[in-house]
């Protein structure tokens, strides 16, 4: 039994790692658009993964290697200077094994705030997560199925515009309603320009559950583990912005430790737009 | 030489008989009244020889300088009363540079009624200064003198808070079509927020009430692309280096067969090409302008075009003149210290700044030059009148009516100046710099009238646009040396001016490289002598005084001599020194504060003293009071920390 769980809970960590996470996504943006201007980036990320960590962190081998793919679709509004509107949605396609799924994963929509009235890099923010109907029944799933609540801020720091360099840091808290572990998310990340069209950056992130990683008294075992879990990860990325107004970022994550999630690596590209 | 001698004759005699078509102004404004203004050194007395008899002429000319209009900001100056949020008007000025957004904003219209609208900052690199320039929105429907844009420049690049409009006023003047351009005062919320310059907003319907019709095509190059030059590359679509005001399409077709136009026509060929495709005085009178003002921030940006359905023909319309009239980008600086700084130049050639194939080709031209230069020479007061530019505009750069038109500026504005926060902070510096303003009008117009005017003995010019092309490629043929270091370009240079007695001042400059080395005025003159200064520019100082070392002083020695065997001369000495940018400049390597230089002279066989100096760190002189010079001594000058 022991053994027959440890496989099956490897197979779940493993594809649900980028179920909790769809993509890699700061806990919350510092930045605020200009009154009237929009922003779409469209991002494919592709993830992989054949171990997981236990919810002691220990590492194992899983039964399966995960293949992940998501289609994030992310628009901002600046509705007016005090505040950005922004709208996410996710198409993923993920298999481990013989679990295979694919669709529209959850929606997000929010908005951000200023926290300093005149400078643009500290904000405020707060979305809700709404699932879009898929079956949260499946162990490899599109989302948790459940509506979320999320709240956090962002700062930027150390600007220097003469290389144009900036820091950014953020956290914020998930609340779900059922079953998952609600959690808290922070990031840190520092940005370098390399050259006239390019920028290179790197990011530490966490996501960190607020119940320790531990078991929930719900339904399915298997689905507790996976809703209650720990990551840390580290990114590497270069951005190229090859006229203005447009943007190309890639990206780069290995997962650095974990409890209760797959233990892989992911690569990006985004595509950003922006105009008035 | 009969003309002359006529003249001549007809000047000693007290006559008033219009000789020519030039003469006719000079004997006009004679009549009227004004003589006797330009520098006495240009204002020789009569005389029989043919050198002097050119002086005669340009005394007459200064006569008809004088008596020419003085100008100035004759109308009112506006007043823009805005309410708005109280928080919306505080984070106006205090937010992000790079912000757009727009707050809701109402403006008092005429009779008091109430005019909504939105407000924004408006401009690029000026948006880092505390003061904003800003533009009101108004509403479908609602207009302020028929218009629904209200562009608000702040001047926070220049605390002066004249270069703007006195380029704009010659424009105007020159009968140009430009936008309307009045001082306004802004009250938010009924507090004085500052003093602003109105500037109506660039559209087709401004050209229209130029005659030129408001269906035409206008196009700006994009301010932060840098790559609106006219130049085919300049159409490549990834560079974005174009924007289309009107109509709003995208459709180019007509600036790109004039960019062809313009790459493929040989310089042999460029009058008649613009004269068939363009306006040709708003393209004489933008590059007179870029000259005048010494204009580098343009050519690939800070211009439009506006093609007239009425006529056929392109327009260039002058944009952004903040950063002239002696500002120097500085490439050993970081931006934005690179743009805004406390370097100065003047002496910049006409044909200097960006490429472009408009300018470069007009310089080119035989036919186009000749018809600049005398544009530039009736700007200037040192030609005869140019008949294609308005009579009134004669001489209008001319360095006495130049100084009587900022008197009457800063006259108009100056208690709203000194109301003004944003300007307050700073009002020491201003006034060094509206000195160094004057300054510049003075040292730019001996610059060009020597440079480009001014005949060397054997009659033939002393700058040429083919000169200058062959000293650049001199130039580029020099080892280009490491980025970052400092740049010297040593030179010997010396000037030679009579003194006579009831002369306000005289100029000194070097006739050969054209810089202006000093300015005296005397005060008290027992007979008539000349004043000899030479200087030896950045070299090693021939001479230090004691307990000075090399690198507390300016890297320039000055030699200055009374030559006539009994008269002693006593008047203020101003000196002029360099410092063009980080890397070219002047200034030692331990001198750490550069108000703090001080003049130190040795009269021949005496020991060194220390003269009271002040400094101007804008315009890069120093000024010494009642210093006695007797005849035929010596004086070694240096300046030192």
């Amino acid at each position: 039994m022991i053994r027959y769980g440890t496989i099956r809970l490897g197979m779940l960590a493993v594809c649900g790692w980028l179920a909790g996470v769809a993509g890699p996504a700061n806990a919350a943006s510092p930045w605020l658009l200009s009154e009237g201007m929009s922003k779409l980036s469209s991002s494919v990320y592709y993830s992989t993964a054949d171990a997981y960590w236990d919810r002691d962190g220990v590492r194992h081998q899983g039964d399966c290697r995960s293949n992940n793919w998501s289609l994030n679709e992310h628009y901002e509004y600046g509705y007016s200077y005090y505040h950005t509107l922004f709208a996410e949605a996710t198409v993923v396609d993920k298999a481990c094994g013989p679990e295979q799924v694919g669709g529209v994963g959850d929606l997000r929509l929010g908005v951000r705030g200023r926290l300093n009235l005149y400078q643009n890099g500290k904000a405020w923010e707060a979305s809700v997560i709404v699932p879009s109907g898929y079956s949260r029944d499946r162990p490899a799933r599109l989302g948790y199925g459940r509506f979320g609540v999320e709240v956090g801020f962002a700062m930027r720091f150390g600007v220097r515009e003469q290389t144009r360099s900036h820091g950014e840091y953020g956290a914020s808290v998930r609340l779900w309603e059922g079953p998952p572990a609600d959690q808290t998310q922070a990031y840190l990340k520092w940005s370098q320009q390399l050259s006239a069209a390019w920028d290179g950056w790197v990011k530490m992130e966490g996501n960190f559950s607020l119940r320790n990683a531990k078991e929930e008294p719900i339904e399915s075992l298997d689905y507790n583990r996976l809703s209650d879990y720990d990551v840390v990860r580290l990114g590497l990325g270069l951005q190229w912005t090859p006229r203005r107004m447009w943007s190309v970022d890639f990206a780069l994550y290995y997962d650095l430790w974990g409890r209760n999630t797959g233990c892989g690596t992911g690569v990006g590209i985004s595509v950003s737009r922006t105009w008035e | 030489m009969m003309t002359m001698q006529r003249q001549l004759r007809l000047t000693r005699d007290g006559g008033r008989v219009l000789a020519c078509g030039w003469f006719a102004v000079v004997v006009l404004a004679t009549l009227l009244g004004g003589c006797g203004l330009l520098p006495a050194h240009h204002a020789s007395a009569p005389a029989v020889d043919p050198a002097q008899a050119a002086g005669v002429k340009e005394a007459a000319m200064a006569s008809a300088v004088a008596a020419a209009k003085v100008g100035g900001p004759e109308e009112e100056i506006l007043s823009f009363s805005l309410h708005m949020d109280t928080t919306d008007a505080d984070v106006l000025f205090k937010k992000d540079m790079y912000d757009t957004s727009s707050f809701p904003v109402q403006l008092v219209g005429e009779g008091g009624r109430l005019l909504s609208g939105r407000v924004e900052v408006k401009g690029s690199f000026s948006r880092r200064f505390p003061k904003k320039s800003i533009l009101v929105k108004l509403d479908k429907g609602g207009t302020w003198q028929g218009m629904r844009r209200i562009s608000l420049n702040a001047m926070g690049t220049d605390p002066t808070l004249m270069r703007e409009f006195l380029i704009w006023d010659l424009f105007r003047n020159l009968g140009m079509a430009t936008p309307r351009v009045q001082y306004a005062r802004l009250f938010i919320n009924d507090q004085f927020a500052g003093l602003f310059l109105f500037i109506e907003w660039i559209e087709p319907r401004m050209f229209g009430n130029f005659g030129l019709g408001s269906d035409g095509a206008l196009y700006h190059p994009r301010d932060s692309a840098f790559c609106g030059d006219l130049t085919p590359a300049s159409l490549a679509p990834d560079k974005e280096c174009w924007l289309k005001l009107a109509p709003p399409d995208n459709n180019f077709s007509e600036l790109t067969g004039l960019v062809q136009g313009l790459a493929t026509t040989p310089a042999a060929d460029f009058a008649a090409f613009l004269d068939q495709h363009f306006d040709v005085d708003s393209v004489l009178n933008w590059i007179a302008g870029n000259v005048l003002t010494s204009n580098g921030d343009t050519y690939n940006k800070n211009y439009f075009l506006y093609l007239s359905r009425k006529t056929g023909k392109w327009t260039v319309e002058p944009w952004d003149y903040d950063l002239t009239y002696g500002r120097a980008w500085d490439p050993g600086l970081p931006f934005p210290a690179s743009i805004y700084n406390d370097n100065f130049q003047y002496m910049y050639p006409p044909n200097s700044g960006l490429a472009n194939p408009l300018k470069d080709k007009l310089f080119a031209n035989p036919e186009l030059y000749r018809r600049f230069k005398r544009r530039l020479g009736h700007l200037l007061g040192v030609t005869a009148p140019d008949p294609a530019a308005p009579a009134a505009t004669y001489g209008w750069f001319a360095p006495e009516r130049l100084a009587k038109r900022l008197d009457a500026v800063e006259q108009r504005i100056g208690a709203d100046v000194a109301r003004d926060a944003f300007v307050a902070e700073g009002t020491a510096d201003r006034e060094s710099m509206v000195a160094a303003l004057r300054y510049y009008c003075l040292a730019r117009y001996l610059f060009l009238k020597t440079m480009v005017f001014d005949k060397t003995a054997y009659g033939t010019s002393r700058w040429t646009p083919e000169m200058a092309a062959l000293g650049m490629q001199e130039i580029n043929a020099l080892p280009v040396p490491p980025a970052g270091a400092r740049i010297r370009l040593p030179l010997d240079l010396s000037a030679t001016v009579k003194l006579l007695a009831g002369k306000e001042a005289v100029y000194l400059v070097d006739p050969v490289n054209f810089r202006f080395l000093a300015t005296f005025w005397p005060q008290e003159l027992t007979g008539v002598t000349r004043l000899n200064l030479e200087a030896q520019a950045e070299q090693p100082l021939l001479w230090l005084p004691p307990g000075k070392e090399a690198g507390q002083c300016l890297e320039r020695s000055w030699l200055l001599t009374s030559q006539a065997p009994a008269t002693e001369v006593t008047g203020d000495l101003r000196l002029a020194y360099f410092q063009e940018s980080s890397l070219h400049h002047e200034l030692g390597g331990a001198v750490t504060d550069e108000a703090a230089l001080n003049l130190w002279v040795q009269e021949e066989g005496s020991a060194w003293r220390e003269l009271a100096t002040e400094v101007n760190v804008h315009d890069n002189t120093l000024t010494t009071r009642h210093l006695t010079l007797r005849p035929m001594r010596l004086y070694r000058i240096v300046a030192c920390q």
